[in-house]
Order: structure tokens, then sequence, then C-alpha cells
């Protein structure tokens, strides 16, 4: 992944630019000491001078309304926040007329920012105060007061809490019970900048002596940046919460969430004063201290599936390779490409207007779309369908291009999360984002009946935990569809979501991540050291059974916070803490038998399992014909692991009950 | 007649002019003056040659001068140089730091495949022996 950084050749501003701020995927607003305020257009790159303020008006900060779906007068969203030097903030409209200026702070306003649900607003100041105002600029409360500058302060994702700078140290208030503050020392040097992501609910900050770091809201560190030679004068989360990125003198690093970098820049820009990302997570601006404002958005993003991989090379141009017959081709797109998919032999790509949906076989004749608005921010595929969730909501389409459903139950799709969603082949499982002990599921249509979106049955399930990640499993009919699901404790369970009476059935515990194979039910798991695959989910109502079908196999130095990528062929690939893939083979033999299994080939099944001669594969194979009423190749199953009472039990039943019963 | 006139304080000269000056007097006077004249050619040829001088010490220092600021000039450029340096060896070392650590990344990333190789293999191999 890199970032292609542009610039214009004539700086458009002639002091330094203080503040950038993303209107649409398109528009972006700097303002700067020269007191201008300009608004760039990417697609015909136009920057036009919006209106020049007065002369004793310095920017500190700007801020533009959040772009809220709830309704309300349009009119209203379209305004800007700027701080200024001389301690007021203004409410700007877009043609860059003040509609109000309020007085807020003793020496500079330094920061001014809207609340997320856009109810309100945060100002701080010199004088170490924080206030919050109502959306009108009346004062509602000083949150903080203190003798120590407040260089930087957000808004929690949810609106419920402020996070501000102190000296070197970070503090996190929560605004409705007034004392109940985190406070914890964050750097060896003043803070100059932090940043709080909705997605991954993770603090960012950076400081002068030039390292970046990463906590939770706990104020436990995640991970520290290496050390640079200078401050770090801004940095930024994605809007998914999948990298940041983070400004100092002349430079511009690019980092992966985990803390590793992507790549490395150095424009000669001077210092970089504010990074915005634009809300796709495809582009940045960038406002730097010798009047540029500088442009980047990342290529290079690399995809591979099989034998297939793809490379986003250029922003309109993506490069597909297949491996074994070394085919080459260059694809290219009429606009910008925001999101690219790949799986289940095809590569779904979205552009700012369409979608685009090429099979892997004949990739030159796309299938397209068009799409609500510009603002994809993930595309998940299945076996038969594929979702896109964009800020209008999510939609199912079928690989022909054909709208399924549109599932709806009151959530912010720009703020949902990789792992908050999960799409099976004939199921959409999502967490829901107000009460996240609820998962919503629904059932997708399949086939050529063609319903309406209302028609769609909503499965809810409630968990007693905080649920922080689920998975469906990829295969078999939609009556055993499972739902993997981990919990805040890492604990994983699994429930067969169509049962009459859904039972969540704990597999593990202390489990970081988890993943379904494309082509079968196996489940694997990742624990610290160790990766963990469970050849027979359903297996758990009987726990030695659990543990006979259960495979673990102890890695070293997966690092900190790794994530399974896929599971394929009973292989693996996981993305460990440094940034590296580790593909470990892991139950090649079990997926073979599930493969087996779904085909309804008992025969082959049985001679796997007396070829390897394994002990976990003779148990999965015993399991999986007890519950498919196989009981001839169970018994043999059941007897070669010693299981005798499942034996004489099968024995039993086939000398009592019609062998024509059993045979199906 | 001399005598008279000498009583009145007047006198001849040696043409016979009639002088109020005594002869002698007028001779040191004339004397005088041509020293005095002497002495002041040479008091302006003294000048002209301090202004020359100075001219030429003037000229010196303004070349004095040229060459320190273009001494200081290189001194700064050198230092400016080995500045530039540094932070393109900074720059460098940072890029290397960067390719280093995505060559690990592959470098284990090249292990796992090779790991996963072997086990490959050794399932091929156990599956032919037992055929």
């Amino acid at each position: 992944m890199k970032l292609k950084i542009s610039t214009l050749k004539e700086p458009k501003h002639t002091g330094v630019v203080v503040c950038v701020n993303w209107n649409n995927t398109e528009d972006v607003f700097s303002c700067g000491d020269d007191h201008k305020l300009l608004k760039w257009n990417l697609v015909n790159s136009e920057c036009i001078v919006v209106t020049t303020f007065p002369d004793d008006f310095f920017p500190n900060d700007m801020h533009l309304f959040p772009k809220i779906s709830v309704g309300g007068n349009k009119h209203q969203h379209d305004v800007i926040l700027i701080s200024t030097a001389d301690g007021k903030f203004h409410i700007v409209n877009h043609n860059g007329r003040i509609e109000k200026s309020v007085n807020a702070h003793q020496g500079a306003c330094l920061i001014a920012q809207w609340s997320p649900d856009g109810a309100g607003l945060l100002t701080a100041g010199e004088d170490g105060f924080v206030k919050v105002w109502s959306r009108n600029g009346l004062l509602r409360s000083t949150i903080v007061q203190s003798d120590v500058p407040c260089f930087s302060a957000v808004w929690s994702p949810d609106s419920s809490a402020i996070l501000h700078t102190k000296g070197n140290s970070l503090v996190i208030k929560q605004l409705n019970s007034s004392n109940k503050i985190t406070k914890w020392k964050a750097h060896e040097g003043l803070i100059l900048c932090v940043a709080w992501n909705a997605n991954n609910n993770l603090i960012l900050s950076g400081s002068e002596d030039g390292y970046s770091k990463i906590w939770d809201t706990f104020g436990q560190q995640i991970s520290v940046s290496v050390k640079h030679d200078q401050p770090i004068t801004s940095v930024s989360w994605s809007p998914a919460g999948d990298m940041f990125v983070l400004g100092s003198y002349n430079l511009i690093r690019l980092c992966n969430s985990n803390g590793w970098s992507h790549c490395l820049d150095r424009p000669t820009t001077g210092s970089i004063y504010n990074i915005a990302w634009s809300s796709d997570g495809t582009q940045l601006a960038a406002a730097c201290a010798n009047g540029h404002v500088l442009f980047a958005h990342i290529i290079d993003r690399e995809y591979t599936w099989k034998n297939y991989a793809c490379n986003q090379v250029g922003r309109k141009v993506i490069a597909i390779r297949d491996i074994m017959t070394d085919q080459n081709d260059q694809l290219d797109y009429p606009d910008r490409v925001i999101q690219i998919a790949l799986g289940f032999n095809h590569l779904v790509t979205a552009t700012v207007k369409q979608c685009f949906i090429h099979k892997l076989t004949s990739w030159n004749t796309p299938v397209t779309f068009d799409l609500k608005e510009g603002t994809i921010s993930m595309i998940l595929l299945a076996e038969r369908c594929l979702c896109i969730i964009e800020r209008a909501g999510l939609s199912v389409y079928s690989y022909m291009g054909r709208l399924l459903a549109s599932p709806r139950w009151g959530a912010r799709p720009e703020s949902l999360g990789r792992a908050a969603v999960s799409l099976g082949p004939d199921a959409l499982a999502a967490i829901d984002q107000g009460d996240r002990k609820l998962i919503h599921i629904f059932d997708l249509p399949t086939g050529l009946i063609v319903r309406s979106s209302a028609d769609n049955t909503v499965t809810k399930l409630s968990h007693k935990m905080t649920v922080s990640s689920i998975a469906l499993s990829q295969t078999g009919p939609i009556n055993e569809r499972q739902l993997a699901l981990l919990d805040y404790n890492r604990d994983l369970y699994v429930v067969t979501f169509k049962d009459s009476k859904p039972k969540f059935v704990k597999l593990g515990s202390q489990i970081l991540s988890i993943c379904w194979s494309y082509e079968t039910e196996l489940l694997v798991g990742l624990r610290a050291s160790s990766v963990v695959a469970w050849c027979c989910p359903r297996a758990a109502m009987q726990p030695d059974w659990l543990a006979l079908t259960t495979v673990s196999k102890d890695v070293v130095d997966l690092g900190r916070n790794p994530t399974i990528l896929s599971v394929e062929d009973g292989v693996a690939h996981i993305c460990r803490g440094n940034g590296s893939i580790l593909h470990l083979s892991i139950a090649a033999f079990p997926e073979k038998l599930l493969k087996h299994v779904v085909a309804n080939m008992w025969q082959a099944a049985l001679q796997l399992c007396r070829t390897v001669e394994d002990e976990t594969l003779w148990a999965c194979l015993a399991v999986l014909a007890w519950q498919h009423h196989q009981l001839p190749v169970a018994e043999e199953a059941f007897a070669l692991i010693r299981q005798y009472h499942q034996v004489c039990y099968i024995q039993h039943l086939r000398s009592n009950i019609p062998e024509k019963l059993t045979a199906n | 007649m001399a005598e008279e006139l000498q009583k009145v304080h007047l006198y001849y000269d040696d043409i016979n002019k009639i002088r109020v000056i005594e002869n002698n007097v007028l001779k040191e006077t004339e004397d005088l003056k041509d020293t005095c004249k002497d002495y002041d050619t040479k008091i302006q040829d003294f000048g002209k040659i301090i202004n020359a001088l100075l001219e030429v010490l003037k000229e010196l220092g303004d070349n004095v001068e040229k060459k320190k600021m273009a001494a200081i000039g290189s001194m700064n450029l050198l230092k400016s140089i080995s500045k530039e340096r540094e932070a393109e060896q900074a720059k460098l070392q940072a890029e290397i730091n960067d390719k280093s650590m995505i060559l690990e990344q592959l470098d284990s990333e090249y292990d796992a495949l090779q790991i996963l190789e072997a086990t490959q293999m050794e399932t091929i191999e156990y599956l032919t022996q037992i055929r």
C-alpha cells in the first residue's frame, strides 16, 4: 500500500495552511494564515477562493458539520466551524459568510469541533479551558479548567465523552457523570494532536517527542511508532480504522492500525499541520506550512484469492493476474476506484458512481450497476451474493447485478466495522450499533424468487455479553447456517440461528480472531500463541466430541493483535502483528473430509480416513456421520476412536430400526 | 640722497627702483616666498600620494571584504552541504529501515510458505508411500 502524492506547482495560499477538511469525496476546504478560505475540487482540479476574511482573522482549526443522515433542514448542515487566534469561534456557511462569532477563550481558541451527532460543539483554548457549546453557539458547560494550554481535544465517537490533552498526559472526561475521568501520562513531550476512531474505538496521539502512540479507551498502550526526528504535528485515522496517517516536518507516513508502517514519504512541504481523510478512506488532504495543500490517494492495494491476484496500480486502473495461466490484464475504469473485493470467483470494484462485477473467468465483460451515493465503505462477498455498504445503507446484490435486498435496522452504515457485519450465501448478520449484545440476521432471497425487501425474515439474537465480532458460515443449507461470535471477554460461541431455540454453545476462550473456511464448515480461531481449528463446530453439544475434533497448532511470534484473513483447503492465512502473512496448514485432511461429506461421498470419506489413519480425522468422520445419520460409517469411526459406548448404542439402533430409515 | 630716503624708510634696489623695504629684507622675503611655494607644491604632492595610498588601501580593504564574504559564504555552503548530507543520510536511513521492515515481513512470509511447502511435500510423500 502506498500513497500517491500530488500538489499544485504553485501554492495557492500565500502563508501557512493551517487546516483542511473534506466536504464530500471530491471537495476540500482549506484555510490558512493568509485569511483565505479556499475550496478545491479534485475532479477538475480547480481551486476557488470562497472568501477572504478580515486581516485579524487567523484560523487555528476548522471543522465541517458532520454528514449525518438525520432529517432536519439541509441549510443548517452546510456550516463550517472555525476557531481563531483571538479566542473566538466562528460559524461560517459554505459561501464564506460568517454567520456567528462567539468569544470563547482568553488567548487563542486552538480547537473547535462539532460533536459526531451534530448536537453541539467543543472548543479548547490556550487558557486551558475546554468548553461545550450548543449548536447555536450558546455555552452549555465548561468541562475542563486547567492552567496549561489544551492543544488538542476530540469527541468520543458516541459524543458521550471528551478526550483532551494536558501537557504530556491524555485525559478522557465523561460528560454525563461529572467526576469520572481517565487520565494517563502518554508521552515524554507535549502532546500536539489526538484522534479517536469510531470503528475500532482506539485513540491515536502524536507528540513533540517524535512518537505517535495508539491507546485503547482505558489508557493501555496498543502500539508505539518508530521515533521521528521532528515533532508529530498531525495524526488522523482513516474512517474504517484500519490505518492511520501521521504528519511531521517534511514527512508523511501511512501506518496500519497495528502500528507498523505501510509507507513513508518525504515531500518538501514543511510541517504538515493538519491531515484529513475523505469519507471513503481512499484519499487524504494535508495542510502544509509552505502554503501548499497536498493531496494523496492510496494505491498499490493488493488482493489475492486462490490463483488470482489483483493490484490497484493507479487511481482508475487495476492490474489483474491469473498466476496459473500467467494471464495479465489491466482494467481501466471511468472514475476513481474506491473499494475492491476479490473472492468467490468474482472481482467486485466500486468507483465513485458505479459498481463493476467481473467474473474471474471472463473479466473483460463486467456487469455494472449504478450506486446511490459515492461513498462506499465496504464490499462483502459470499458465494451467491455481495453486499455493498454505503452511507445511504446496505444493499445486497446478486452477481448478476440484481438488487436482492436492502436490510435496515436503524444503523449508521458508515460507522459499521468489518467485524460487526458478516455475509453468508443466504443471510446477512450484523451487530446492533446501539445495543451491542443484539445481533440482527436477515434472510436473503435466493434463487429466482424476487421478494420485496419487506419480506425478509429477521432473526434477532441476544447474547449475554457485548459482541465484538461475528462470522457466518459459508456453506450448507440455511437451516444449518451457523453464526460464530466473539464477545467482549474473547470467548467464542457458535449458534445455529435457525433452530427454534437458538443456543449459544461455547467453543473456547481467549480467541483473538475467527474465520470460516470458504468451502466447508471449518472454523479456525487464533489464540495468542496457537491456531485452533474446529472441524465440526456443531459437535460442541458434546464436550468430549468437541475436544476430539479440534486441531491446535502452536505458533510462535504471532505478534500483537493478529488476524485471520482467510481459510482455504485447510490452510489458514494469518496476518501477524508485524504485517507479514503466515500461511499455516492446520486442517488439510479434515477440510478434505468435510468436502466429501458436503458432497455426500461417504465412501470417499471413509477411504480418506483409512488412508491417513489420523485420530482427529476419524473423530470428525464419526461425529459427521452420526449427525448425518450414516450409522455404518459412524460405527466404524467410533470404534476406531475407542468410543465403545457409542458403538454399542449404534449397534443397538441398527438392530432395532429398519435399515432403510438409517440409510438416508 | 639714498640716506635721506633711508630716513623715510625708502630704499633703492639693485636696478634703482624705489622700494619701501630694505633690500636684504626683500631678498629674505622673496626667499621665504619661494620656500613657501616649494613647500606648498611638496604638500600638494604629499596629499596626492596620500590620496593614492588611501585609494589603494581602500581597494585592498574592499578586496579583503569581498574575499572574506566569499570565504564565509563558501564556509556556510560547506556547512549546509554537510547538513544536507546528514538530512539525506537520515532520509536514506529511514528508507532503509522501512525497506528492511518490509524485507523482514516478506522473509517471514517466505519462511512460512517454505514450511507450508515442506508440510505439503511430506503429505504427498506419505500418501504415495501408502499407495
